[in-house]
């Protein structure tokens, strides 16, 4: 009898010891990150520090210094992680819909009831607040604040376009854009951008909006079906890129003029006849060589330095192509790694705000594909370098 | 487009479209079709809604399986079997499913399904010309299979002879039928059947150059003993463009490249939804939400007239 209950000690003990290493390792993060995988991401303008929200409602803070994470809440908003520019703050929302700008050292800068957000943008100076919510409609402010930007229809929306309407705010708050799924091309005086009459609204494409009237400037079409776009830094430039391979960048001073990026294989043509041969309606005086991998399927487009250059993230695809604005061409085709996975595989297009920069520091933040964990690189403006210098499994 | 021929529809939406994916190429040489069924070079305007997560049309994807799952796929081939049985058992649409993971029953509008049977497309083209046969020297091969290198110069020219009288008798139902069914499509009627060209049926007509192409690959068909030479192309449907697109894909095709440029074409992923097959025909309220009332309709309002218009 004795025996026995000593074995039974002995395996208790062994059984606890364990419980009690998993938790240390847990604890230091030596198992890697125990989490779903990353919905929304943000990255401070220093780069140091990278904001996530998770799948299963975990808010992480990351440290890109100290290699260092750690959980916040285990109730965030899935779409609701983003960066506050010029400042170490980030923006969050619980499930309980209050809105939270908080410093990375945990000290409380803003809070506010609002209704579950979609995506959402604050300017540096807290003034400009925007949010969209599951209809892609858009409002500015909170509280008594609260004003509809845009509501004219609830078609498309979160649901039946499969992805988030994209928000992106320049740095001087000046200009905002929106940018959903394109099919519409409408011009702005036919169509207020609020009107609750209509089921299908007209809006759901790219348009430039005054970031102080709230008023569209723009309809910068041209893509088709799902879309992402974003605005540089200091709202000079506004690109796209789509789930058809089409990819346009406009310059906010002239926005009627679309510029056409090229492809991989060739920039297309516009204007010419229909009965050319396939190949004449594309020129290829400025592709450089094509490495096996990248797609012009799009999944997310970024400015990873400053104003100048952006990457596009191409679907089921581990490469990103560079390029710099006011040039149609691809500059660099940069190999992000194979291993682990990354968000731009499996079609994630209502996971593409897992993908998130920093342009004034080169910092990229990526998701991984079917983990928590994130891939982060260093952008070298000089070399034209992409380097993978943290990966957290 | 290039092929000359007026646009017969203003704006064709295609959801999980049974078709290869290089369907709308105009190089016909692009076509894996053993009988040139795999290309319809005269389509325009069109949206395709595909789907990775439809079973019908291929296998599915593996991404979204829990860890577990994939542990065991990789173990052993027992629990490969107890994964999948796991799998169907937990499945919406259990049909779809069992097909998926036997790559999609879209082969079998290959001749390729179930890829078992070795006889190819010998049954189905020795029904529609009995008449004519042999077509082949097999027969006289597996009789005598001690004598498969000799064949007797009666057997040759009797199967020369009856190729000679196919082609004639497949070049004259061209020619007859080929007048009338422009004649039907100007008046808005049903075009007449063909026969002997009937797997070109799907075609509104069969122009006498279609014709010979026909006979030409039904000939290097029986010469591979009726055994397709090439693998079938992934299904529209299922992939979407992607691709044929990719140009670094050796099935880059720049003239469905140039479709999509110049937005003639159009794809929308609904892998989301449209993960079933069978939910085009009974579409769940779910679906007609997110994939009718969204992707078609919104478009259809979008862009004014010209859905069905003709």
């Amino acid at each position: 009898m004795a025996i026995t209950n000593a074995k039974k000690i002995r395996w208790a003990g062994t059984v606890l010891g364990a419980i009690a290493l998993i938790g240390i390792l847990l604890n230091s993060n030596l198992l890697g990150v125990w989490a779903g995988p990353v919905m929304s991401m943000g990255v401070s303008q220093s780069g140091r520090y990278i904001v996530s929200a998770h799948r299963d409602n975990k808010l992480i803070l990351w440290d890109l210094q100290e290699k260092q994470w750690d959980k916040l809440s285990g109730e965030a908003n899935l779409y609701s992680a983003y960066f506050v520019p010029d400042q170490n703050v980030f923006l969050w929302q619980d499930t309980d819909n209050t809105v939270t700008a908080q410093t990375v050292d945990g000290e409380l800068r803003k809070q506010f009831q609002h209704f579950p957000t979609y995506g959402h943008v604050i300017s540096s100076d807290f003034e400009t607040y925007l949010s969209s919510d599951e209809y892609w409609n858009v409002f500015s402010g909170y509280g008594d604040t609260k004003r509809p930007v845009l509501k004219d229809g609830v078609v498309p929306s979160f649901i039946g376009a499969g992805k988030l309407l994209n928000l992106a705010l320049d740095r001087n708050n000046t200009f905002f854009i929106t940018a959903g799924f394109d099919d519409d091309r409408s011009k702005i005086a036919d169509h207020s951008p609020l009107n609750n009459r209509q089921r299908f609204s007209k809006y759901g494409g790219v348009t430039l909006w005054d970031a102080e009237t709230k008023q569209p400037v723009a309809k910068l079409r041209g893509n088709s079906s799902k879309t992402h776009a974003t605005i540089s830094p200091d709202g000079q430039w506004v690109v796209s890129a789509d789930e058809n391979g089409k990819s346009f960048a406009w310059n906010t001073s002239n926005p009627e003029k679309r510029m056409r990026n090229a492809g991989y294989s060739g920039l297309f043509i516009e204007g010419l006849p229909d009965d050319l041969p396939a190949s004449e309606y594309y020129d290829k005086s400025g592709l450089i060589d094509l490495p096996k991998g990248p797609h012009r399927f799009t999944i997310a487009v970024a400015f990873i330095h400053n104003s100048e250059y952006y990457l596009r993230f191409g679907n089921n695809s581990h490469f990103a192509a560079l390029f710099k604005t006011g040039s149609p061409w691809p500059v660099k085709y940069f190999d992000l790694g194979e291993s682990p996975k990354l968000v731009t595989y499996g079609s994630n297009y209502a996971r593409n705000t897992a993908i998130a920069t920093s342009p004034e520091s080169g910092i990229l933040a990526m998701g991984h594909q079917s983990t928590g964990g994130i891939s982060v690189y260093q952008f070298d403006p000089d070399e034209l370098t992409l380097e993978r210098v943290w990966v957290v499994k | 487009m290039n092929s000359g021929k007026s646009n017969l529809v203003d704006h064709l939406f295609l959801r999980q479209p049974a078709v290869a994916d290089n369907a709308l190429t105009n190089e016909t040489s692009r076509d894996v079709h053993p009988l040139g069924l795999g290309v319809f070079p005269s389509a325009r305007k069109i949206v395709v809604l595909h789907s990775r997560g439809d079973g019908i049309l291929g296998a599915g994807e593996d991404e979204e399986s829990a860890w577990w799952q994939k542990a065991l796929l990789r173990s052993s081939p027992a629990a490969l079997i107890a994964t999948t049985a796991w799998n169907l058992a937990n499945s919406e649409d259990a049909k779809d499913d069992v097909l998926g993971y036997f790559r999609g029953a879209y082969d079998k509008k290959w001749w390729t399904f179930p890829s078992f049977l070795v006889n190819g497309f010998g049954p189905a083209i020795e029904e529609l010309y009995k008449d004519y046969l042999p077509l082949t020297f097999k027969a006289q091969m597996t009789t005598y299979p001690q004598l498969s290198s000799y064949v007797p110069e009666a057997l040759k020219r009797t199967v020369k002879a009856n190729w000679d009288r196919l082609e004639q008798d497949i070049l004259a139902e061209a020619d007859a039928l080929w007048q009338p069914c422009i004649d039907c499509l100007r008046n808005g009627e049903r075009p007449p059947e063909y026969t002997l060209l009937a797997p070109l049926n799907h075609r509104a007509s069969v122009s006498p150059q279609v014709a010979k192409d026909y006979v030409l690959r039904l000939k290097k068909l029986a010469v591979n003993d009726w055994v397709p030479e090439r693998s079938p192309r992934p299904a529209l449907g299922h992939v979407g463009f992607e691709e044929v697109t990719d140009n670094a894909s050796p099935d880059f095709d720049q003239f469905i490249s140039g479709l999509r440029d110049k937005n003639e074409i159009d794809q929308v992923n609904q892998s989301a939804w449209l993960f079933s097959h069978s939910g085009m025909r009974i579409p769940s309220e779910e679906v007609f939400n997110r994939s009718y009332d969204a992707a078609i309709m919104r478009r259809i309002v979008s862009e004014g007239g010209g859905f069905g218009h003709y």
